[in-house]
Parts: structure tokens; sequence; C-alpha cells
């Protein structure tokens, strides 16, 4: 029907197309209609690249199909391709002409660094870029038709549809680019969106200092990436992620088929490390990782529909998505995935401790966010083939139950007249039918219940764990249960609260407690059954797995994404275990919250009596931290240069300036404007002349 | 020390006093004794130049030096505004006579014809105008007596300094050459004796264009319109120029003629500060 | 030996009648005496010019002062005429009442000691030494003395 490649560049380019008419005509002509060219783009690029996931898997079907029926002739084990993709270069953007031209008479003059490099703008498709498209362009449609309700009658309606768009063709570019630069090119653009975005409301100070401060922290991370990406430049003397097919000759890309055929090549030791961790430190900036955790929560100072989108569903996958992207590079450093799953099991347990303790709903849902992604790293750090299609696999349904937690976050939001706080009101259940609802399919996925998303995702991450070998993993093991456990109990915390219990409405809202229109509970109805249904599905057919499979860059070999599945008995214990966890975790906190509040009251005081409680619910003082550590030496410094260069530098020049000033201020009186006085002034000049000729 | 200092010290010290108490408001005997020692300055500096020989044509030009120098004093220290200029008329005629003296002819008679009948004209005509009672206060109060005399004296005392430093050595040498030839009679060979002149040409180079000599007019003519025929016609331009801004300047002012607001002419209060005079349009309202 | 005389005499000459100018332009408080003494001080310069015509026997110094004449009249034409202006917006000749030149928070320059002028003594008119008798005046003259 439609070429693969012309369905790509369609769903690439209608967001973009979207961003510019309503950035163009959203202030003049389409005002309160502003989101029409957004979501009939979306809809577009949704439809799009959902025909583009049915069609990579029909042909990475048909070559997986042929590749098993053709036997394989020893002697030359490379003769075929690893998985399945296709590159479409648009235009090349800078660097050399053709190879032919190369034989020129007159010798350019060689760089020693070697010739400049060629960058062509080449989009890919592949089994990654595809979920990773469908993941972005599904939630994105979704979130842009809530907003629609949500943000109703906001008077920067435009301008948000449009950061919206430019934000999801961002995101579409970085996740279907085929070269590291323009990855970090989108990278940083899905930043400036994010920033935007999160200081919409920028009239709120609260507001701008977080987009500020997101900006900033993810500034570190991409600082990280952009040394990773100087480091892969000079070592591997390219950027693409493919082979390039130039004359007779092929020129190997970083993640292409000559190095996934031959993982030997890939640069170990201190360089491959270094390339590694530098990545990581990209994918921390990005994914909100610990250390680079802090700016997640206060992103939640934007609209609730970009918290969804950008700051639960897709943009923080980023991070992920590279990391998967990058699997050979990390696979080749010693201890590259040990530190990602480090990290990523770190984070979890870290951001469920905070959780635990939260008042406000978004910040609750911001620190699972980062304690699922931590999850994602987790599985991505294992570094075998279970691992990374648990991880790709929760990144999935993470998306969705996320985004569904998020927007009936919003949904409460909005009927309580902008108040969060979970302190603030409870009992809602009745005036907030669907939301209800919607929300507890959320709740149930995010804790993991087990028809639900989560739960799929969610145990074969604790399976991909468990099956490695080594005390670290050992303990990570553990340290996801606990999370399991701490993430059901306070998702669960959060929903008693804000819907049971005695019936308490703030007064902002005016009494008039309302569901949102159909704009936004149609979004939050379809999400809540996609997170029912996705998961169970994916996991029955294991179609996800099959299909991440033909990813070239997952094909490592060595890295048998289609080897031997885990043992049922220990897929079922794992399984067993998990669910008792999420439902101990449930039970207590409907013990805590449904229960009597003596109880609460007592917990809550004997954990602060240890400090615990306050370390919770001062997110264990990392802003202090940095502040104390980062913000404020470089606040020193920056008032030191300040004093410099007001009392030394400007003073100097103040005083230059005012030298002349002095010395006319001692002839000023001199000008008494009388012509005889001027006479005698010149003639005394005059005798001074007169005296210097007669004595010289 | 060495004449010349004292010849200096003494212009200097004399002239200033004298020029004070000549300037100075207060006893006529005062100003009499200060028009004295500033003539003795004055006459000092005079002095310095050595004679001219024969005597009587120095007797000759140092009469007409006084009358000039006498009526300038005059010009300048005296009240009324009106003897001030017939003084200045004065030495203009000395000027005048020191010119033809000294072989201007066609010059002085240029400068009595335009200073004396057309120049110090107007400007007794203007004082009139402005002077019917023909004396005011500002007249007989002096501005900065003190430094402005000591500055005009020290800058005659620098210049007549320069004068003659710059003309005593060719000036000496000439005369000694002079004396040894007078004394050797002109019976030796002046070669013989006569050490040569450090420089050959300390004597004046003479143009030979013969400014002494009896067609001196008929020359200036041809000077004045053969080399110099362009400045010439710049001149009368310039005239020109003169004499449409002066008109411009005077005739700019319609209105009714004003004469001073005090009948006596006196000099009404000094204007303060940033009060601006009147301007035309006030005037004319 | 006498043009070396002549030169420095004229010279000296000169620089008196420019000293005093000078001195007068200093002093003079009337504006048509300070443009007298300017036109004094252009004498000396025209004298020193006529004493180095004489010592080079060159027209050149000549030529100068004619055109120093003709500068002359035209300042005089031209600073004549700004005197009249002047005098017309104060009503007066004295140079004390334009100062507004100097600067801003200098304060103008004010007359100290306006010393009146001396007062003269009385005129005394000649007077007629009396003489013969004073003539009757009869009634039609006292009567119609008025009307004549």
């Amino acid at each position: 029907m439609f070429g693969i490649e012309s369905l790509l560049v369609v769903t690439v380019v209608m967001p973009l197309a979207a961003a510019v008419l309503t950035a163009l005509f959203g202030p003049r002509l389409l005002r309160s209609q502003s989101h029409w060219p957004t979501i009939v783009a979306l809809a577009i690029s949704l439809a799009a690249s959902l025909l583009l996931v049915w069609q990579v898997a029909q042909e990475a079907e048909a070559t997986h199909t042929a590749r098993q029926n053709e036997p394989v002739p020893s002697a030359q084990p490379t003769s075929h391709s690893l998985g399945y993709e296709r590159t479409l270069t648009l235009w090349t953007w800078t660097g050399g002409g053709e190879v032919g031209q190369t034989a020129l008479s007159v010798q350019p003059v060689q760089d020693p660094l070697g010739p400049p490099p060629r960058i062509e703008v080449t989009l890919r498709i592949d089994p990654l870029t595809a979920i990773m498209l469908a993941t972005v362009l599904t939630i994105s449609f979704l979130v842009a038709v809530y907003s629609v309700g949500y943000m109703h009658g906001d008077p920067g309606y435009w301008r948000f549809y449009s950061y919206i768009a430019l934000f999801v063709f961002s995101m579409c570019m970085l996740v279907s680019v085929s070269n590291f630069l323009l990855l970090y090119v989108f990278w940083e653009a899905v930043g400036l969106c994010s920033y935007l975005l999160i200081g919409f409301w920028y009239q709120r100070p609260a507001a701008a200092a977080a987009g500020k401060k997101a900006f900033l922290v993810n500034r570190v991370g991409d600082f990280g990436f952009a040394l990773g990406v100087f480091l892969l430049w000079l070592t591997y003397g390219t950027l693409n992620f493919h082979d390039v097919q130039t004359g007779g000759q092929t020129q190997p890309g970083i993640l292409g088929q000559t190095f996934l055929q031959q993982p030997e090549q890939y640069v170990g030791g201190a360089v491959g490390t270094a390339i590694a961790l530098l990545l990581m430190a990209g994918a921390c900036g990005k994914s909100a990782q610990w250390p680079l955790h802090v700016w997640l929560p206060d992103a939640m100072e934007g609209p609730t529909p970009v918290s969804a989108l950008i700051h639960a569903a897709t943009m923080v996958t980023a991070g992920v998505y590279l990391t998967a992207r990058c699997l050979p590079l990390f696979l080749a450093a010693p201890i590259g995935p040990l530190v990602v799953a480090c990290i990523g099991g770190g984070t979890a347990l870290l951001a469920a401790l905070i959780a635990l303790t939260q008042t406000d709903l978004k910040r609750i849902l911001a620190y699972s966010t980062i304690s699922q992604l931590g999850y994602m790293f987790l599985a991505v750090g294992t570094g075998t083939a279970l691992g990374v299609t648990a991880g790709m696999f929760h990144l999935f349904t993470h998306a969705f139950f996320k985004a569904l937690l998020f927007l009936a976050a919003g949904s409460v939001m909005h009927a309580m007249g902008g108040v969060i706080d979970i302190r603030q009101f409870g009992g809602l259940r009745r005036h907030l039918p669907w939301t209800h609802t919607t929300m507890l399919f959320g709740c149930l996925a995010l804790a993991g219940v087990v028809p639900f998303a989560g739960f799929w995702s969610k145990d074969a991450i604790l399976l991909a764990v468990g099956q490695q070998e080594g005390l670290v993993y050992q303990v990570l093991g553990w340290a996801a249960t606990a999370t399991a456990f701490l993430t059901a109990f306070y998702t669960f915390r959060a929903f008693f609260r804000t819907f049971y219990g005695p019936e308490r409405i703030p007064e902002e809202t005016g009494g008039h407690v309302h569901e949102g229109p159909p704009w936004m509970t149609a979004p939050l109805v379809v999400l809540a059954a996609a997170s029912l249904v996705v998961g169970a599905y994916f996991e029955w057919t294991h179609g996800f797995a099959h299909f991440l499979a033909q990813t070239p860059s997952l094909c490592l070999a060595g890295l048998a994404l289609e080897g031997p599945r885990a043992e049922l008995v220990s897929h079922s214990q794992v399984a067993l275990l998990s669910t008792l966890v999420v439902l101990a975790g449930i039970g207590l906190a409907a013990l805590l919250y449904l229960g009597s509040r003596t109880v609460l009251e007592g917990l809550t005081r004997a954990s602060a009596a240890v400090g615990l409680y306050g370390l919770s619910y001062g997110k264990f003082f990392f802003d202090e931290l940095y502040q104390a550590v980062v913000v404020m030496p470089l606040t020193g410094l920056a008032r030191l240069c300040g004093w410099l260069d007001n009392q030394a530098i400007d003073r100097a020049v103040d005083d230059v300036g005012a030298a002349p000033r002095a010395l006319g201020a001692l002839f000023r009186s001199l000008q008494v404007g009388l012509v005889p006085f001027y006479a005698l002034a010149m003639i005394l000049g005059v005798l001074v002349l007169l005296g210097a000729l007669m004595t010289g | 020390m060495h004449p010349q200092q004292v010849i200096f010290l003494t212009t200097i010290i004399l002239g200033t006093t004298g020029l004070v108490l000549l300037l100075r408001p207060g006893w006529g005997g005062l100003r009499l004794l200060g028009a004295a020692l500033s003539a003795i300055a004055f006459g000092a500096v005079l002095a310095q130049a050595p004679m001219i020989r024969p005597i009587q044509e120095g007797v000759v030009f140092y009469l007409l030096a006084a009358l000039t120098v006498g009526a300038a004093l005059a010009a300048v220290s005296l009240v009324h505004p009106l003897y001030c200029a017939v003084c200045f008329g004065l030495t203009l005629v000395g000027v005048s006579a020191l010119m033809a003296y000294g072989g201007a002819q066609f010059l002085a008679a240029g400068t009595l014809i335009v200073y004396v009948g057309a120049i110090l004209v107007v400007l007794l005509f203007v004082l009139m105008l402005a002077h019917p009672r023909g004396r005011a206060t500002y007249d007989w109060n002096r501005w900065e007596v003190f430094v402005s005399a000591g500055t005009a004296v020290v800058f005659l005392a620098m210049l007549s300094l320069l004068i003659t430093r710059s003309l005593a050595g060719p000036e000496q040498l000439a005369a000694q050459a002079e004396d040894q030839r007078q004394q050797t009679g002109a019976d030796q060979p002046a070669t013989a004796t006569v050490p040569p002149p450090p420089e050959e040409n300390f004597l004046p180079p003479k143009a030979g264009q013969g400014v002494l000599a009896s067609e001196h007019v008929a020359r200036i003519g041809q000077h004045l319109f053969g080399g110099h025929w362009l400045a010439v016609q710049a001149a009368g331009v310039l005239l020109l120029a003169a004499l449409v801004g002066a008109a411009v300047i005077i005739g700019r002012l319609h209105g009714p003629l004003e004469g001073p607001q005090q009948p006596g002419g006196h000099s009404p209060a000094p204007i303060a500060a940033g009060q601006a005079p009147r301007t035309e349009s006030q005037r004319n309202s | 030996m006498n043009d070396y005389a002549f030169l420095h005499q004229y010279l000296a000459v000169g620089a008196v009648l420019f000293s005093i100018g000078l001195v007068g332009f200093f002093t003079r408080r009337n504006m048509i005496l300070m443009f007298l003494c300017t036109e004094m001080m252009l004498q000396g310069v025209s004298l020193s010019l006529v004493g180095w015509s004489r010592f080079y026997d060159d027209f050149g110094g000549q030529m100068l002062v004619i055109f120093i004449l003709v500068v002359a009249a035209c300042e005089a034409a031209i600073g004549l005429a700004l005197i009249v202006v002047l005098y017309r917006q104060t009503g007066s000749l004295d140079i004390a009442l334009w100062q507004r030149l100097r600067e801003a928070n200098q304060p103008p320059w004010q007359e100290d000691r306006p010393a009146p002028i001396p007062e003269e003594p009385a005129p005394v008119w000649p007077r007629l030494a009396p003489a013969g008798v004073r003539p009757a005046e009869t009634d039609e003259t006292t009567e119609f003395r008025d009307m004549v």
C-alpha cells in the first residue's frame, strides 16, 4: 500500500507541519480552535505509525523466516544481516561530496583528524523505532485530545498546541534518526520543548524556576552525552548507526551490521567504559535517574497533560531508548551494564521511598515515574535478551498507565479547582465516578496486579534480574521486589486518600465539583482499557519480544533474544512472590487509610521519631545537598566575580572616565564667560610658548 | 648681572608698577607718576636698540616713537572714551609717520586714510551714538589691573629679549667689523687683518626690490597686481562680504530704534545669571 | 649696521604698541575701546612688518600690511555692527554684561567696588561784571512780556 519510507516521513513530518501552522495562525486565526492542526496531524501520524508497525512486523517476519530457512554456510557466517532495518537518507547535512570526487588531481589539505565528518540526515526504521513511534504517538494523540478539555480557555492555548506538536516532532525524530549527532540535536530539542512546557505558565515564579531547573539539570547530563558523542567520533571515526555503502566499500556504522556481527571489534577497556558512562550520564539526565532525578518532581509545575505526555510517558523514556539502542556499546564496556543496573535499581528504591510521604498527588506520580524508569534501567542493565525485552516492554506498558494516572490526576485537579494536595480533599468517588474508575485501573496497573499491564512487564523485569548471576544482581532483585511493595503501597495511599474516606472538598472549587468534559474522559477510558489489555495481550502472544528481537542492535552475537525462555517454574515463582508483595502493599494501604487512623498516626510518629519520615518527606534532601554542594559555591564564585567586576574593573573604568572630569573640574572655575579673561589666558599661553622658544 | 637682565627686570618692575598706577582709578598725580614710570620702562625697551647713525636720523625716529607710544598710553589709560579715540588717532598719525620714515610711504598714506579717515570716524560715531553723556562707570573701573599689566609687561619684556637676542649676534659682528675697518684704515687690505665673519650671510639678504626707490608706489602697484593679484581679489570679496554682513547684522533689527534706557547712559545693573537679555520678538511685541 | 638698528627699533616700537594694546584690551570694559585696542595691536604688527620690509628690501611685508588694512576695515565694519547690536540689547557698552558663556554653576562676575565717577566741580561759567543801570520797566513791558 504505502512504502515504509514514505510512511516514516509522513509520521515524522506531520507534527512539524502542525507546529508551524499553529505557531503561524494560532494567535490570530485559530485562537480557541488551535487544537485542530495538532489533533489532525497526530491522528494521521498515529495511523501511519500503526501501519508502520504492521508493515515492519510483516517484513521482519518475512526476513526472519527466509533467514531461518536458508542453510547457513558455515564458512561465511556473516553473509546475511542481523535483524531488520531500513534507512532513508533525506539529504546530506554536511561533509564531503561523493566518493567519486575524491580522485581529484589536487589533493585536498589533509586534516590531521581525518576528513570532515559527513553527516547525513538519515531516518531509520527497525522494530525498536517502530515501537517507540507507536507508543509516543498513541500517548500524544490521547493527551492532545484530553488537553482540549483541560486547557480550554487558557490564554496560551495556541502556544500550548504549538509546543506539543513541536515536542512530538522532536521525539519522533529522536527515535528515528540514524546518527548520533542528529540524535543529540533532537535530544536537545525535546529538552527545549520540555523547558517551554514546564514553564508554560511562566507568570508563576515556581513554574519559571522549575523550567530553569529542568533545563540546567538536563544540561549536566547532556554535557556528558555530548562528550560521549565526541569520544565516539574519535574512537570510531563515524557517528552513523548504520553501515554506509559508498562506492564499492562499506563504511561501518557504530551500530551497523559490520560491528554487530563481530562484537569483539567494539572498543572496550577504559575508552569503552568512558563511552558507556558518558552515554549513561545523558540517559540519567533525560530519564531523571539518580543523581540527576531532582528536576522531574519540580517539572510538575507544568500543565498536567504535559506531565502526562512528556514527564511520564515519552520524553523521560528517551534515556531508556538510548541505553537499549546503544546496548552493544554498554556490553563492550566491562562494567557498563552493571552501572546501568545499579543506578536503575537504586533509583527505583529511592524514588519509591520518597513517594511514600509526599502529599502532592502529581509529585507522588512523578516519583513513581522515576521509580518505574529505574525499573527499566535495571532491566536493560542486566544486558540479557530477557532484560532488554522486559525493559522495553515495561516502557511500553508504563506509558499507558502512567499517562492514564496523570490524566486522571489532572481530572481531579480540574475538578478541585487547581488543588492537588491530597490532604485537602477526600472521598471524591461519588463526584468523579469516571475518574475514580479509570484511576483505579491505572493504580492497579502501576502496582502490578495480575491482569493489568504493569504486572506482566514488572514480572518480566523481576524475572530477568533474578536470572542474573552474582551478588549485585541478587541484591538488586530484592530491592526491586521491595520497590514493588512500596509502589503498591504509595499508589493506593494516594488513591484511597483521594477517593475514599470522609468527603472533603477544598474551598477553591466553589462547591462546584464536576467531572470533566467528554474531551477529557474519553482518553481516560481509552487509556484505562489499554492498561488492562496491552500487557496481557503481548505477554500471551509473545509478540512483543519476538518483534523487538528483530532490532539489529539487540541482535548482537551472543545476545540471543530467541534463546530458551525462562522456565515456567521460576516464572511462576516470581509472579507469585510479586503478587503477594503487591497485595501486601495494597492491604497495608487499605488498613492504614481506610481503617482507623490510630495505627497510621502511631506509625507516622514512630517513623518520625527515628527520622525516617522526615528523610522521606524531605526527598532525602537531595535538593538541599545540591544547593550546598553545587549551587552555593557557584553562587559564591559568581558573587566574587560580580564583586570583582563591580569593584575592580568597573571602578577602574569609572575612574578613568572620572579623571578627565576631575581635571576639568580644576579648570571649570576658569570659565567665567568674560572675553578679556579668555584673551588673558591666551596670552599667558603665548608667554609659555615664548619662554619655551627662548630657553629651548 | 648682565645688563640685559637688568634691563629686563627693570622693564618688568617699572612697567608693571607704572601701568598699574596709570590704570587704577585714583588720584591724578599718581596716575601721572604711573605714566612716567611706564614711559621709562618702554623707553628702556627702545633703548636696547643700537643707535641709528647718523644721529639726527635717530632723533627723528625717537621723537616719532615717543609720540606714538605716549599717545598709545594715553589712549589706553584715559577715562573718557572720546579722548581715548582722539589719542588713538594721534597714535595712528605717529605710526604712519614711522611707516613713512621706514620706507613705506604708500602704507603711511593708506593707514591714515583707512584708519583715521574711516575706522576712527566710525568708531567715534558709534561712541557718540552710545554715549550721549560721554562717561560711564565701566570706563572708570578697569578689569584686573595687576594681572593684566603684569602679563602685558612680561610679554613685552620677553618680546624685546627675543628681538635683542636674535639680532645681537650678527649685529655685534657687523659692528666689530666696521670698527676694525675704521681703525685699520683703507690703505691696508682688510683681508689681511680682519678675520672673516663666521657666517657669510649674516647681512640681510637683500631682495633688491627697491623699497626705498623713488618709484615706490609704482613698484607697490606692480607687486600688488602682479604677484598678489589673487589675494587682492580675495580681499575685495572679503570687503564685500563684510559690507553685506554688517548690513545684515544691523538690518535684521527691525522695529523702533532704542537708545539707552537711562538718559544718563549709566550702566544698568549687570544681567543676573540665567536671565537672558530680551529677545527680538519680546521687544517687538 | 644701520639696517640692524633700524629693524631693531621698529620691532621694539611694534612690540611696545602691541603690549599697550594688549593691556588696554585686558583692562578696558568699554567694547568700543576694546576694539580700539585690538586695532592698536594690529598697528604694532604692521610697524614690525614695515621694518622687516625695509630690512630685506622686499615688498612682501608691505603687501601684508595692505592686507592687514583690508582685514582691519572688514573687522571694523562687522565688529562695530555687532557692538551696535549688543548695545541695543542692553543699552550699555559694558562687556561685563555679557558673561553668559560661563559654566553653569559659575557665579557671575559682580562689580565688587562700583566706584562712582569722582564728582567734578560744577562748571564755573564766566560772569559778566555788573555794569550800567537796570532799565526801567514800564507797565506795558510787564504786561506783555509773556506774549513776546
